[in-house]
């Protein structure tokens, strides 16, 4: 496993939102890219927010689609002010704006005619949204929920491959409970399993919890625009996930 | 059936997959990343990680809990969805569609069979009496036995969370009290009604099941206009006693008193299945005259335009004594059925010819004037209507003196169950050629395209649909500029239709307007919806403040609004 880093908060310099706003009315090739990481990381929450709001997943599909082949254009990142603070907020008003103005465009322009598209999974996605425990929640409650999820998804994602690196997936899986505040097997089990002492494995408990933390943070950081807005964002999904 | 076995309260053993997170105690929702309780995911990154942090803004976890006085006389503050939830795993609670003295009804959806359901939460209190779990059992096991197209189903029941609950068929549409309220029912409707109540009690009461509480609320019309009759047994299950006002506020029970026979009220002990051919009298005298049959009340053919062989069927429904009554529903049934057969309903062009406010000779000079092209236009007409036996009354009644815009609605919706919404728009356009000063009838015609039009998938075509409705507002609105409803249907046509989705600023403008119309007028129920739309409408055009303040003024002046109590929880962010 990875041993903490030095310094806790990532460089902000280089988060990718920063980077993106840095590039301003123009673009640069590191700007574009990435803008795609992020639109790539963050789509699904966007389709489930144009479900939500009524649309077939066969539209809703085109709609996502054609958003992002006009947000990927370089004539839109003019429209970055400085103020706009987080990657997130700025994604929803993005797409608000798309919907009430590109809506009488015909489909077939939308599906993207010679304009660089996205490669997105929309069977995928339309399973998880019909996954998601909605309990009448407006199309905003389902976007930033599913933010939430997927940002945390990402997080576990890049967890488990770094211990998978290591050679430690067993770990991992045994582990991975502590992150959420226990239910997992218990330690006396798992330090069996593995053939750990008891007391190595509540190390690496602990070693995972706080590494879960340092990339959750990094996570977060590549989509707000400075280390203030890193603990305000956490208190934003942990409200958005009905906390 | 018995895989349901559910004491969820103790045992946490349960037949779906669903987890909840030991930490907090949340249903684990299947997008969980990792399988892991997202939202102590989030709490443990926090600086920390061990004391939750304040959220940014309270959530009002029930619009109820926080009021002051509990609605309509019941201590039983019903607890919101979310709250249920953890509760039923199985279920996907939606919303709360209604409370009475039995309890709370909300609509939730079944995980894996995805079927809507009603699921019906008894007040606490009746699990006090230290009998009633043996009780509960056993009549929720006779009722679940009753299978019958005219009685709402039971799927499930149980104890969870302290609450005792059914899982029943949900049925989509309105209740005969709501029907009654809406403007009377026609007669023709009560005397199709009432031979579908007789089957299903008929079937109870072989099965040895008597209602008791038979009453208007109890008795749904579903989308395809059956009859559904709810809350059977449960009377005698809560065993309220009628002078018994903790258990529900005083005014609900005064309500039952008046479908209850009197030897409910005098012999609770020697009450049998007649007491239900009673209470069906009650409310079969109510949906003739809309009145109800108190002291020494008048035949129903005196109180209403209603064939006077029924008056004879009504009263020995009614009768005090159970020995002079009906003995058997299945009578009521036969002896409704021989004055409907043979009764032939009156034809558009005499319906309408009676509510015409243009005398005969109107028409007779428009022949006499217009010549050839006009008779046979008129007479395209009339023979339109008098062959189309399934649209001549609708639109006939949806400009009767007495008809409100929720009756319009409700026939709206009639029509298109029968698939007859084209044939409608198509007697509405004619009409419009021979009444063209008539507001209501533009405005009757501009929501029949409208109502067209969310069924069409060409936007070429809803286009089109849309530009005739606006059209025909357009025309109501000159004549009458006052005219609310097509206002409102201009307004809302579009702010909600895609094809015209960009004239946005032009449908905030209206509804604006309108709004500022409505606040001079005294309420209507449905001016809730044109708060809810215009904040929909700031919303989707990044006025998040605007749509926030309107809804709150909507939700104040509307507490009861659906729609616009939901917007409650959405806090600014």
């Amino acid at each position: 496993m990875k041993e903490p880093s030095a310094s806790p908060s990532p460089d902000f310099a280089t988060t990718r939102w920063s980077v993106v706003r840095a590039a301003g009315g123009g673009s640069t090739q590191a700007s574009r890219q990435a803008l795609e990481v992020l639109c790539e990381a963050y789509w699904h929450p966007l389709y489930s927010y144009v479900r939500r709001q009524g649309e077939s997943p066969e539209d809703a599909a085109d709609l996502t689609q054609g958003f992002f082949a006009r947000f990927l254009e370089k004539e839109h990142l003019h429209a970055l002010r400085p103020e706009q603070g987080k990657f997130r907020s700025y994604l929803l008003g993005a797409m608000k704006h798309f919907l009430a103005n590109e809506w009488d465009r015909k489909r077939a322009q939308r599906r993207g005619g010679g304009r660089p598209t996205l490669p997105l999974d929309f069977e995928a996605a339309e399973g998880r949204y019909l996954r998601e425990p909605t309990h009448d929640l407006t199309p905003e409650r389902i976007y930033e929920r599913g933010w939430a999820i997927a940002l945390l998804d990402r997080v576990l994602t890049r967890l488990r491959r770094e211990m998978e690196a290591d050679g430690m997936l067993g770990h991992f899986d045994a582990l991975k409970f502590s992150l959420s505040g226990g239910g997992g097997p218990l330690h006396s089990e798992t330090a069996a399993r593995l053939g750990m002492t008891e007391a190595a494995v509540k190390q690496a408990a602990h070693r995972l919890r706080r590494r879960y933390r340092e990339l959750l943070r990094d996570e977060i950081a590549h989509t707000v625009t400075g280390p203030d807005e890193v603990d305000d964002e956490i208190r934003c999904l942990f409200a958005a996930l009905g906390g | 059936m018995e895989s349901w076995r559910a004491n969820l309260e103790g045992n946490k053993a349960l037949m779906t997959d669903a987890k909840t997170c030991p930490r907090c105690g949340r249903p684990i929702a299947a997008d969980a990343p990792q399988g892991l309780c997202p939202t102590c995911l989030m709490n443990a990154s926090l600086a920390g990680g061990e004391t939750r942090p304040p959220s940014e803004s309270p959530e009002s976890s029930a619009p109820d809990s926080t009021e002051g006085h509990p609605p309509s006389g019941s201590r039983f503050t019903p607890p919101p969805p979310a709250e249920l939830a953890a509760h039923f795993p199985q279920l996907e609670i939606l919303e709360i569609l209604g409370q009475g003295g039995m309890g709370v009804v909300y609509r939730a959806r079944q995980r894996g069979l995805e079927r809507d359901v009603a699921l019906k939460v008894l007040p606490p209190e009746v699990g006090q009496d230290p009998e009633f779990a043996d009780r509960f059992t056993r009549e929720a096991r006779a009722l679940a036995r009753l299978s019958h197209s005219s009685i709402v189903s039971v799927f499930d029941f149980g104890r969870a969370g302290g609450l005792y609950y059914f899982i029943m068929e949900l049925v989509d549409g309105p209740n005969i009290r709501q029907l009654l309220k809406a403007g009377r029912l026609s007669a023709r409707e009560a005397l199709a009604v009432v031979p579908q109540i007789c089957d299903a009690l008929q079937y109870a009461h072989e099965e040895g099941i008597v209602h008791r509480d038979i009453k208007p609320e109890n008795v749904l019309i579903d989308r395809k206009g059956r009859v559904k009759i709810a809350d059977f047994g449960l009377a005698k299950l809560i065993q309220r006693k009628e002078t018994d006002t903790t258990l529900t506020g005083p005014r609900q029970v005064m309500g039952t008193l008046h479908y209850m026979a009197p030897e409910q009220l005098e012999r609770p002990a020697e009450v049998d299945h007649r007491a239900d051919i009673y209470s069906l009298g009650v409310m079969f005298y109510e949906m003739l005259t809309g009145e109800l049959p108190l002291g020494r009340f008048e035949p129903p053919s005196h109180r209403a335009a209603v064939d006077g062989r029924l008056d004879g069927v009504v009263l020995k429904s009614l009768e005090r004594d159970p020995d002079r009554r009906y003995q058997h529903v299945s009578e009521v049934k036969t002896d409704v059925e021989t004055v409907t057969k043979g009764e032939s309903f009156p034809s558009a062009v005499a319906v309408l010819g009676e509510k015409n406010e243009f005398p005969r000779r109107f028409w007779i000079g428009a022949l006499a004037i217009a010549g050839v092209i006009l008779l046979a236009g008129l007479a395209l007409v009339y023979g339109f209507l008098w062959r189309d036996g399934g649209v001549d009354g609708p639109v006939a009644e949806l400009f009767e003196a007495r008809t409100d815009d929720i009756r319009r609605e409700h026939i709206w919706e009639s029509l298109a169950r029968k698939g007859h919404v084209d044939r409608a728009r198509d007697v509405l356009q004619r009409m419009t050629r021979a009444r063209p000063d008539d507001a209501g009838v533009w405005t009757e015609l501009g929501v029949a395209c409208i109502r067209k039009l969310v069924t069409v998938k060409s936007q070429l075509e809803q286009g089109d649909l849309a530009q005739e409705a606006d059209a025909a507002f357009d025309r109501a609105l000159a004549i009458d500029g006052d005219n609310w409803r097509a206002r409102f249907y201009k307004a809302t046509s579009l702010s909600f239709w895609p094809p015209i989705m960009g004239r946005q600023p032009e449908a905030i403008r209206m509804l604006e307007d309108l709004i500022d119309r409505q606040e001079r007028m005294p309420p209507e129920p449905q001016f809730g919806q044109t708060y809810f739309f215009l904040g929909n409408l700031y919303s989707q055009t990044g006025s998040r403040e605007k749509a926030q303040e309107v809804w709150r003024r909507g939700r104040e002046r509307f507490p009861g609004h659906r729609d616009l109590a939901r917007t409650a929880g959405e806090g600014g962010r």
